[in-house]
C-alpha cells in the first residue's frame, strides 16, 4: 500500500514558567527565527503548559491538521511527558510524534554567561531537535502472541523450585532431566549446612507440589538437540535415551533388582580392584536399579551397558512385565516462550590434584563422596579435611566455590557425633563461612578434639603397608611442622560447571565467563544469559548454596514470565535495514551483543524483533549506513548534526560535538548542568541509545560542516550495558581515520572517553582540554 | 615499610602464606625458618631478615615448592636471588657457605667451568687449619659404608 506523505507541521511549545529561560536568553528573537524554518506550524513561548486553554487549542490544531508533531522545549518531569502524551493521544496524536529537548540540561541558562552567545546556541539546540522531529513517524507497539510455556533444562534443586513456581503461576512447564531420577547434587547429599538437615526433606516438598500440579511434564533421561524458533515461539527437539523400563506399569517393587546379578562399581575411589585395605564407603549398585538421585519418576531403570546381551533376569521377575528391553532413544518436540538453564555443577576431577592421591587412594575422598559414609561411618579414629583442594590456584580452579568450607564443617560436626572418639583435623588456608554460617564455624571450633590447621599440606603419602595415610604440614600460625597419619582424608573440591553446561551452551549460542559459567550482567542481571528468552538459575551461573540457588532460579522465572504471558509486546523503535541499499555483509549480525539476527528468506540479515535489545550497535557498524532505529535513523542523526553552525563563536573558537551514551555519559554531563558547573558554549552534546549506535557517517558529517572536535563518551571496558558497544565503536575508529585523513582533517578531531553515571565534573574537565587541544590545533579546514 | 622489590627478586606479593610450600619442602624444619616464612619476611619488606636466614642455604632447588604453589610463586628462584643480595650485602649466618659458594662463583667466571681439584684445595685452603682432617675422617666414614666405589 503506498504511503500517501504529508508533510511534517511541528507546533513548537518552549515552557518558560517563571520567566527563568526568557531572562537569560532573548526568547523573541529566538521565536523569529523558528518562525521561518521549515516545517514549523505554530511557534511560540508557554508560561504555563496547564493553564486553562492551551491544550485545548493545541488540541484543536492536532484535529484540524495544522500541527502533526509537537517539540517541547524546556524541562518536563517523566510523569509530566506521560501526561502531555496521553492528553494529546484523545486527539489523536501518536505518542511518538513528539520530541524533547532540554536546553538546560546543555548549560543554557547558568549564570555569567554571555546572553547573545547563549541566545545563538538554545536557537541552534532547539533546530536541532526539530530537525529530529520532523521525521518522527507514527508507531505502534507490536504484541506478539507467546506459547504459554516454559522449558527448564535440569531439575536439581534450582530447576525443581522453578517448575514448582511456574506451575503456582498456572503456567505449562516442561522439565527435562538427563538423569534417570530428579534432585541434582542435592538429592546426593547427607545432610545440608547450616542446620545439619536432611535435603530429602526440602526435596520432598517440591516434588510433592509436582505431584499435585497438572502442569509440569517431567522427562527424564531427556536432553536437548536442537533449538529453533525465538523467544516467546521457541522450538526444542529433545532426545530421550531409554529406560528399558515402561514407567507405567512399573511399580518399584525391586522383584528386578534382588534378580539381577550384575553389580556395577559407583565411584572409582571405591571400586572392589582398589588396594583393599582402608576402603570406605558404598562399594556397588546393581544394573536395575531405582532413579537416581532421587526415585522420582518412580519407575526403575537399567544400564544396560554393564548388561550381558543374553541376561534376561529381570524381565522374568517382574511381575508387571514392566521391563522392555528392546526400547530405543526416541524424540519430542516442545514448544515454550522462555527456557530456564538449570544446569547445575559437577565436581572438578580431583584426580587432578595428583598429589593428594585421589583415585590411588581408597581413603582419599571428597566432600561430595563424603556424604555416602556420613549415615553409617566406619570405625574411623583419626580423619582430615584438606580445604581448597583444587581451588584458589592457578593450575586448577583459581576461583573460590564459596560453600567447601561449610561444607566441611558440617560434615565434621556430623562425624564426630557419631564417631565421637575420632580426632578430626582441618587443614585449612582461610575459614570462608560468610554471613551467618559463622555461627557453624564457632561451633565446630567449640567441639573436642576438632584441630584446626592454618596449613596445606605438599603431598599425601601412603604409611607403609598400614592403608593408613601420611600427611605433613607447616602451621603457619605457629611456625611448627605437623606430621599425622590419618585413617581417612576428605578434600574439599571445588564447583566447576557441569557437563550438562558445557553442552547446552553452543546447542543456545550461550556465552559463558572464562570459568565456563553461563554470563552475562552478573551484578545487575544475573540471571540473564545474555540471550533473550533463556534465562539462567542456581549454579549453572557460578558456585552457590542450596538457598542461593532457589533465590536464583525464582529470579529467572521472574524475567521469564514476559515471554509466556501470552502477548509479548515490542516496542515499535526497532532496527529496520534498507533492502535496497543493504549489500549483505552481515556486519550487524556480527557485531550484534545479542546474536539476535538471521537471514531472512532473501538472505538479508534481519534483526529477530523478540531478541533485538534496540541498542543501536546495527545501526552504528552498518558500512553503508543502510540500517537504522525507527525514531532513530542515521538521516535524523545527520539532520541534527546539520543544525550546528561551526563557526557561531568565530573561527578560531573550538566548537565540539558530543556524543553521549544514554545509560552513563548523558546522566554525568546532565549533572554537570544542575550542579552548576559551568558548561562552555563550545560544546553541543546528542544523546544516543549506546556509544555503539552511532556511525562513521554521522561522525565524518559532523567534521565536513566545519565542527572541529568530535567526543564519543560511552561506558568504561566491562559496563556497557550493551555488553561491548564502547569497544565497537572504538574499534571502528580504525576505519574512520582514513576516511578522515584521505578528506585532509586530523583523525585527533575525533576523541572516544569513557563516563561513569555520575563522572560530571570529568565530563566538564574533558570538554575543556578538548577545547584547548583543539584551539592548539587551529580550526577544522571546513569550517566556513 | 621499605618495599623490598628489587629487580632481581621475582615476585612473592603473590603468595598467599597457605603453607604448601613447607609442607613438601625436604629441608623445611630443618632451621627456624620455612619457605612460606622467608616469603612473609620479603612482604614485609624485612629483606635483611630474609638474607640472614639459615634456610636460604639449605635450599636444594628441588622444585617441590614451585610444583605446589597455587599461585606460581617462584620460590627456588627467590632463594638464589636472595643469596647473590645476602652475599653482596654481606648479611650471611652461615660463614663456611658462603666461602665455598664464593670460591664456586669466582671459579665459574674466571674459568668457565669447575675443576673440582682445584675447588677442593681452595675451598679447603680458605677454611680452618682442622678442616682436612674433618673431611678425612669423613672419608673414612664414607669408606666404612661402602659409599666411595
Amino acid at each position: 500500500m503506498e504511503k500517501i506523505k504529508v508533510p511534517s507541521k511541528v507546533g513548537i511549545f518552549i515552557s518558560d514558567p517563571g520567566g527563568r529561560l526568557g531572562s537569560a536568553i532573548a526568547l523573541d528573537s529566538v521565536l523569529q527565527r523558528l518562525a521561518k524554518m521549515k516545517n514549523v506550524g505554530r511557534c511560540e513561548v508557554i508560561a504555563d503548559i496547564w493553564s486553562d486553554g492551551f491544550l485545548h487549542s493545541v488540541m484543536e490544531d492536532v484535529k484540524a491538521g495544522n500541527l502533526n508533531r509537537i517539540l517541547w522545549v524546556g524541562r518536563f518531569s517523566p510523569n509530566q511527558q506521560k501526561r502531555l502524551k496521553s492528553e494529546l493521544a484523545s486527539a489523536e496524536l501518536n505518542p511518538y510524534l513528539h520530541e524533547w529537548c532540554d536546553i538546560e540540561e546543555q548549560g543554557i541558562g547558568q549564570e555569567g554567561t554571555d546572553r547573545d552567545i547563549q541566545t545563538q546556541k538554545a536557537t541552534m539546540l532547539i533546530q536541532m531537535s526539530l530537525s529530529r522531529a520532523r521525521f518522527l513517524e507514527a508507531l505502534e507497539p507490536i504484541a506478539m502472541p507467546a506459547v504459554e510455556s516454559v522449558l527448564i533444562v535440569g531439575a536439581g534443586v534450582a530447576g525443581l523450585h522453578a517448575a514448582t513456581s511456574l506451575s503456582k503461576l498456572n503456567k505449562k512447564v516442561y522439565l527435562i532431566e538427563k538423569e534417570s531420577g530428579i534432585g541434582g547434587k542435592v538429592a546426593q547429599l547427607h545432610r545440608l549446612y547450616p542446620r545439619v538437615c536432611d535435603p530429602r526433606c526440602g526435596l520432598e516438598f517440591e516434588v510433592k507440589k509436582l505431584r499435585e500440579s497438572d502442569k509440569v511434564e517431567v522427562h527424564t533421561l531427556s536432553q536437548i538437540k536442537s533449538l529453533e524458533g525465538s523467544p516467546r515461539n521457541f522450538e526444542v527437539k529433545i532426545e530421550k535415551q531409554p529406560r528399558y523400563v515402561n514407567e507405567e506399569r512399573c511399580n518399584a517393587c525391586g522383584e528386578c533388582n534382588k534378580a539381577c546379578p550384575i553389580q556395577i562399581p559407583i565411584n572409582e575411589a571405591f571400586s572392589p580392584t582398589a588396594s583393599g585395605k582402608g576402603a570406605v564407603g558404598i562399594l556397588s549398585k546393581k544394573a536395575i536399579h531405582p532413579s537416581e538421585p532421587m526415585n522420582f519418576p518412580a519407575a526403575y531403570v537399567i544400564e544396560r551397558t554393564y548388561c550381558p546381551p543374553e541376561c534376561r533376569e529381570c524381565v522374568k521377575a517382574c511381575p508387571t512385565k514392566a521391563v522392555e528391553l528392546e526400547q530405543t532413544p526416541s524424540e519430542i518436540v516442545v514448544r515454550a516462550g522462555a527456557i530456564i538453564a538449570t544446569t547445575g555443577w559437577d565436581a572438578y576431577p580431583l584426580s587432578k590434584v595428583e598429589e593428594y592421591g585421589y583415585g590411588l587412594y581408597p581413603n582419599v575422598i571428597s566432600n561430595l563422596d563424603a556424604e555416602r559414609i556420613l549415615e553409617n561411618p566406619p570405625e574411623l579414629k583419626e580423619i582430615g579435611f584438606i580445604q581448597c583442594a583444587g581451588s584458589r590456584d592457578e593450575r586448577h580452579l583459581s576461583y573460590c566455590s564459596s560453600v567447601c568450607c561449610s561444607a566441611s564443617l558440617k560434615q565434621a560436626s556430623y562425624l564426630k557425633e557419631k564417631l565421637p572418639d575420632a580426632r578430626i583435623y582441618i587443614f585449612y588456608q582461610d575459614i570462608r563461612t560468610p554471613g551467618f554460617d559463622e555461627e557453624l564455624y564457632q561451633k565446630v571450633k567449640a567441639l573436642d578434639n576438632v584441630i584446626f590447621i592454618r596449613g596445606l599440606p605438599s603431598t599425601v603419602k601412603p604409611d607403609g603397608d598400614t592403608g593408613r595415610l601420611k600427611v605433613r604440614a607447616e602451621d603457619t600460625l605457629s611456625g611448627k611442622e605437623v606430621s599425622l597419619n590419618l585413617d581417612l582424608l576428605v578434600l574439599a573440591g571445588g564447583m566447576a560447571p557441569s557437563a550438562g553446561t558445557n553442552e547446552l551452551a553452543p546447542l543456545l549460542n550461550l556465552p559463558r565467563n572464562n570459568f565456563g559459567f553461563f554470563e552475562s550482567h552478573l551484578q545487575c542481571h544475573p540471571e540473564e544469559s545474555q540471550r533473550a528468552g533463556i534465562y539462567i538459575g542456581g549454579s549453572a551461573r557460578g558456585p552457590m548454596n542450596v538457598s542461593q540457588s532457589i533465590d536464583s532460579s525464582h529470579r529467572a522465572v521472574v524475567e521469564s514470565l514476559q515471554f509466556v504471558d501470552g502477548t509479548f509486546l515490542v516496542e515499535p523503535t526497532y532496527p529496520v535495514p534498507d533492502k535496497t541499499k543493504c549489500d549483505k555483509c552481515k556486519r550487524c549480525m556480527e557485531d550484534c551483543p545479542f546474536s539476535a539476527f538471521y537471514f531472512d528468506d532473501q538472505g538479508f540479515p534481519t534483526p529477530d524483533l523478540a531478541k533485538c535489545r534496540q541498542c543501536g550497535n546495527c545501526m552504528g557498524t552498518c558500512p553503508l549506513a543502510t540500517i537504522s532505529l525507527r525514531n532513530f535513523t542515521i538521516k535524523q542523526m545527520a539532520a541534527q548534526v546539520q543544525s550546528i553552525k561551526a563557526s557561531f563563536l568565530g573561527k578560531e573558537e573550538p566548537v565540539v560535538l558530543a556524543f553521549l551514551c544514554g545509560n552513563d555519559a548523558y546522566y554525568a554531563a546532565r549533572a554537570a548542568a544542575d550542579s552548576g558547573l559551568t558548561i562552555p558554549p563550545n560544546v553541543f552534546f546528542i544523546k544516543v541509545p549506546c556509544a555503539g549506535s552511532i556511525n562513521n557517517a554521522v561522525i565524518a558529517d559532523a567534521l565536513s560542516i566545519g565542527i572541529d572536535g568530535v567526543l564519543v563518551a560511552g561506558c568504561k571496558d566491562g559496563q556497557c550495558h550493551y555488553v561491548k558497544g564502547n569497544q565497537l565503536v572504538k574499534t571502528r575508529s580504525g576505519d574512520i581515520s582514513d576516511k578522515l585523513k584521505k578528506m585532509m582533517i586530523e583523525p585527533e578531531r575525533v576523541r572516544f572517553e569513557s563516563l561513569e553515571i555520575r563522572d560530571s565534573e570529568k565530563y566538564v574537565n574533558l570538554i575543556n582540554s578538548y577545547i584547548q587541544d583543539l584551539r592548539a590545533m587551529g580550526p577544522n579546514p571546513f569550517k566556513e | 615499610m621499605e618495599s623490598a622489590v628489587k629487580d632481581d627478586i621475582p615476585q612473592y606479593s603473590l603468595c598467599v602464606q597457605c603453607g604448601r610450600c613447607s609442607s613438601g619442602c625436604p629441608v623445611a624444619f630443618e632451621s627456624e625458618d620455612t619457605p612460606r616464612k622467608i616469603i612473609r619476611f620479603l612482604q614485609w619488606g624485612w629483606l635483611k631478615e630474609a638474607c640472614e636466614s639459615p634456610f636460604l642455604w639449605l635450599c636444594a632447588t628441588c622444585q617441590v615448592c614451585k610444583v605446589r604453589c597455587p599461585r606460581g610463586v617462584k620460590i627456588p628462584e627467590i632463594m638464589l636471588a636472595l643469596r647473590r643480595t645476602a652475599q653482596q650485602k654481606g648479611w650471611v649466618m652461615a660463614g663456611e657457605k658462603l666461602l665455598f659458594y664464593r670460591t664456586f662463583m669466582e671459579m665459574v667466571k674466571k674459568k668457565g667451568r669447575i675443576s673440582e681439584l682445584h675447588l677442593g684445595l681452595a675451598a679447603a685452603l680458605g677454611k680452618m687449619p682442622s678442616h682436612p682432617i674433618d673431611e678425612a675422617l669423613l672419608f673414612l666414614k664414607l669408606l666404612k659404608r661402602g659409599k666411595i666405589r
